[in-house]
């Protein structure tokens, strides 16, 4: 009973948060305000753990919400989430409270208006997560920008408003082309020729389980007796099985991969980043860093692969090469060109630690791309699992930068120098977080960027050899960052006497520092949830490849009654 | 300092024990005085063999090289010319050269080829350790003068033949030089054309604002100004001030609307 609105109450929780202030709250308030909030977001991440119910063995979309919504169009307001959505939202609950925590005393100026806007961009991600309408979808995805960009715009560092406005215009243009393909898809489901052939298996195999098929094919009849066409992802998703490969296909791929590589953010469209999360406030930092880019590649997992699979796994189209290569080619530059732009920060003497990390970002966020592009279940598996122990680990990085920043008024590399003999406790932390970003084992990385890199070498050595370099030049700029940071003498007499972590902010490292350490050394029951999904998928972009543990179906598909 | 490498010692001559072959049979009578090393075969379930083409390496894999006839339990038949066959057989396929294996097929014995090895390392170990006994205990002085007489030889040791420094200089200082240079392409160019698409999208803006402004609103202001010198006069005219005039023009306006609406019947 509760499955049928819990997503809807997860949703929207933080937007009614977000009117309760603004209606009863006064400004000076601001110790109600910040406590309210951070209370709020606690609320919203308790009642998400309940998602983790989301049963493992059957896998598929789960916890359904289906209400009337724009009829005229055929939009409905459905939500649903599979094993992948589930853990982003546990990721993203979790990184909102722990965000609105670290902004108590970050925030001196119009708090209001502050955790306001932060719970309305909770919602907004949330809301992308969970939809499993393409029309709800695409709303969230821009209704996320707004939030964020005054966040960065108000309360934001130097050059606040340049960062803001590019970010804003900048991954509004990927969103617009990303229209054109949604459009273009609408239409496609009006197309009784086309969507004649989904075979009933395909759409079974992607819904995942009885019930969600059920919805769809509810959902589908419904739009063919009001004629319109239908948003339904997963319908959408069956649709892709029977597109014609062609100019068509690759397209309507480049129109939502467009969309989606500006948030990922992918070279050449990567630029954004480094501006707005370094002038971005810390829960700003956190936020974009550890959810936004993951609607990107959350969007390539849900959108780009199932819908348009022979573009996925073309490797010929533009003759030589084809749009996989494409990717791949893109993502493994972006894993390279982020390491060493990273690193130009601690070759500068006196970098931008929070660049170092936006730059860092970049680098991920290519190995996520390339476990996804690797079109085997290890390669998705990690990449998935990539784009979670990235948001624990580059969401406490900015915290951690935020944390020193908060008591030295500067990020400046050169300022500081053997913090670790006046922070011990912050130094461990520090520790504990870049090992985890350059992938040590037992933490949670090695786990997902092992299995990106096996997924890549299977798909192609050559390309899990480059990657292997990033992976290196990721460990060269981290330690060199650490040991610039904490190691040697205090030279700076502004360092001799700097507090150390306080309980609050224990409170919000140490769940990250945790997290990382449970993924690394049992990742287990995470891998659980995404495995059903991302077979499903793998199964979508390549009918004929073995995963191990499954049968391979070989029922004859018979043609959807319409 | 030489406590740890005493321990070391210890355990490294336990270590040797550990495993020790045939070639010691007689201290107790068993094939294998040093106990069977069972973890040899520990990683066999995920080493796959790419000739049986299954994972699991066949029982008895790891002494099918060193013993033929006596040990009878090799189950697999591996690959033509086992243990004594030609160089480079195994279970495994043909994995190329094995020095046991020919110093075996030429001495035609297994104990035999055992005691060469043993003999060789020990020989080789005997021969370092004399050697330092020589240059650092019975005569001190000869260090110093070889070191003298072979002095090229002598710096490029001591500085460990420059590999770090060449390392700094080729690797670190590259990856570096190449940090730099990404970032300046991602800052300058990438990121130029960024700003150079606003600096563009402003530019047309202005533009837009030109056309609009002076032509476009011109026109209307041109037109608006024509027709206003056109109609004004007659306008102006009309004004006479003179009510009876306008009670004329309501009254004709009146006849003419009558009969439009008569003459609209007709039709």
């Amino acid at each position: 009973m509760i499955n049928s609105y819990i997503l809807s109450f997860i949703t929207w929780l933080p937007a009614v948060g977000a009117i309760l202030i603004l209606a009863l709250m006064k400004k000076d308030q601001s110790s109600l305000i910040k406590r309210f909030a951070t209370a709020w977001f606690a609320l919203d991440f308790v009642l998400s753990l309940w998602l983790l119910k989301y049963n493992r063995g059957v896998g598929g979309m789960q916890f359904l919400e289906d209400h009337e919504w724009i009829p005229i169009i055929g939009a409905r307001y459905q939500m649903g989430v599979d094993g992948v959505a589930v853990l982003l939202i546990v990721l993203t609950t979790l990184l909102g409270a722990i965000a609105a925590l670290s902004s108590w005393e970050y925030i001196q100026k119009r708090e209001k208006e502050y955790y306001v806007l932060l719970l309305l961009l909770q919602t907004a991600v949330i809301g992308v997560f969970a939809s499993m309408d393409l029309f709800l979808f695409y709303l969230f995805f821009e209704v996320s920008l707004v939030p964020m960009y005054f966040l960065i715009g108000i309360w934001g560092g130097e050059n606040r408003l340049y960062a803001a406005i590019k970010f804003f215009l900048y991954t509004l243009v990927g969103s617009v082309v990303m229209l054109l393909g949604v459009l273009k898809m609408y239409f496609l489901t009006q197309d009784t020729a086309l969507t004649g052939q989904i075979a009933p298996a395909t759409l079974a195999a992607l819904a995942g389980n009885d019930q969600a098929a059920q919805l769809v094919s509810s959902t589908l009849q419904a739009a063919v007796s009001n004629g319109t066409g239908t948003f339904n992802i997963v319908y959408m998703q069956a649709m892709g099985s029977v597109l014609q490969p062609g100019t068509l296909q690759v397209l309507l791929f480049a129109a939502f991969a467009l969309g989606f590589a500006i948030k990922v953010p992918m070279f050449p469209f990567h630029t954004w980043l480094p501006d707005a999360h370094v002038e971005a406030p810390t829960a700003g930092s956190v936020i974009l860093a550890g959810i936004l880019l993951k609607l990107g590649t959350y969007g390539f997992y849900r959108f780009n692969l199932p819908m348009f699979p022979w573009a996925s796994r073309d490797q010929s189209y533009f003759g030589s090469f084809g749009v996989r290569s494409v990717i791949v080619f893109l993502a493994i530059v972006s894993i390279i060109y982020g390491a060493l732009a990273a690193m130009y920060f601690v070759v500068k003497r006196d970098g931008d630690v929070k660049k170092l990390v936006a730059y860092s970002s970049v680098s991920s966020m290519g190995m996520v791309m390339l476990g996804l592009f690797a079109l085997n279940p290890n390669g998705v598996n990690g990449g998935v699992l990539q784009m979670i122990n990235h948001g624990i680990y580059s969401g406490a990085l900015f915290l951690l930068v935020g944390i020193i920043y908060e008591r030295r008024h500067t990020r400046n590399v050169a300022e500081f120098g053997g913090l670790s003999h006046v922070m011990p406790g912050y130094a461990a932390i520090f520790l504990g977080m870049v090992m985890t970003a350059i992938g040590l084992p037992l933490l949670a990385v090695f786990i997902s960027e092992f299995l990106a890199l096996r997924g890549a070498f299977e798909a192609n050595p050559y390309w899990a050899a480059w990657a292997a370099l990033g992976i290196i030049l990721n460990a060269g700029y981290f330690l060199w960052l650490y040991q610039r940071m904490f190691f040697g003498t205090i030279d700076n007499p502004k360092n001799e006497r700097l507090p150390d972590l306080k309980v609050r902010e224990w409170a919000y490292m140490a769940p990250l520092m945790i997290l990382a350490l449970w993924i690394g050394v049992y990742p287990k029951p995470f891998l659980e949830y995404i495995q059903k999904p991302v077979n499903a998928v793998v199964k979508q972009v390549r009918p004929d490849y073995v995963i191990p543990g499954t049968t391979t179906a070989t029922a004859q598909p018979e043609h959807a009654e319409r | 300092m030489w406590v740890p490498l005493a321990v070391l010692a210890v355990l490294a001559v336990i270590g040797g024990l550990v495993g020790i072959g045939p070639a010691f049979r007689g201290v107790t009578g068993s094939e294998h005085p040093g106990g069977r090393l069972h973890i040899v075969n520990w990683l066999n379930p995920i080493i796959w063999n790419p000739v049986t083409r299954e994972f699991n390496a066949p029982e008895g894999a790891h002494d099918a090289g060193h013993e033929a006839a006596p040990v009878a339990e090799t189950a697999a038949a591996p690959a033509e010319g086992a243990a004594h066959g030609e160089a480079g057989a195994s279970v495994y396929g043909d994995t190329g050269f094995n020095l046991a294996h020919s110093v075996e097929s030429s001495t035609h014995s297994e104990l035999g080829t055992e005691w060469i090895f043993i003999i060789i390392s020990l020989v080789v170990a005997a021969i370092g350790i004399l050697l330092g006994f020589l240059f650092y205990v019975w005569r001190p002085a000869l260090a110093g003068i070889w070191a003298q007489r072979l002095r090229p030889l002598y710096v490029a040791s001591y500085n460990k033949y420059w590999v770090d420094e060449f390392y700094g200089w080729a690797v670190t200082r590259r990856t570096m030089d190449a940090a730099r240079a990404v970032y300046a392409f991602d800052s300058k160019l990438v990121d130029g054309i960024v700003n150079g698409l606003a600096a563009l999208t402003r530019l047309f803006s202005r533009i837009t604002g030109g056309v609009d402004k002076y032509f476009v609103d011109g026109l209307v202001n041109t037109i608006a100004a024509f027709i206003a010198r056109l109609m004004s006069p007659l306008f102006r005219a009309a004004q006479t001030g003179f009510t009876q005039n306008y009670a004329l023009v309501m009254v004709l306006g009146l006849m003419v609307a009558v009969v439009l609406f008569f003459v609209r019947d007709i039709f």
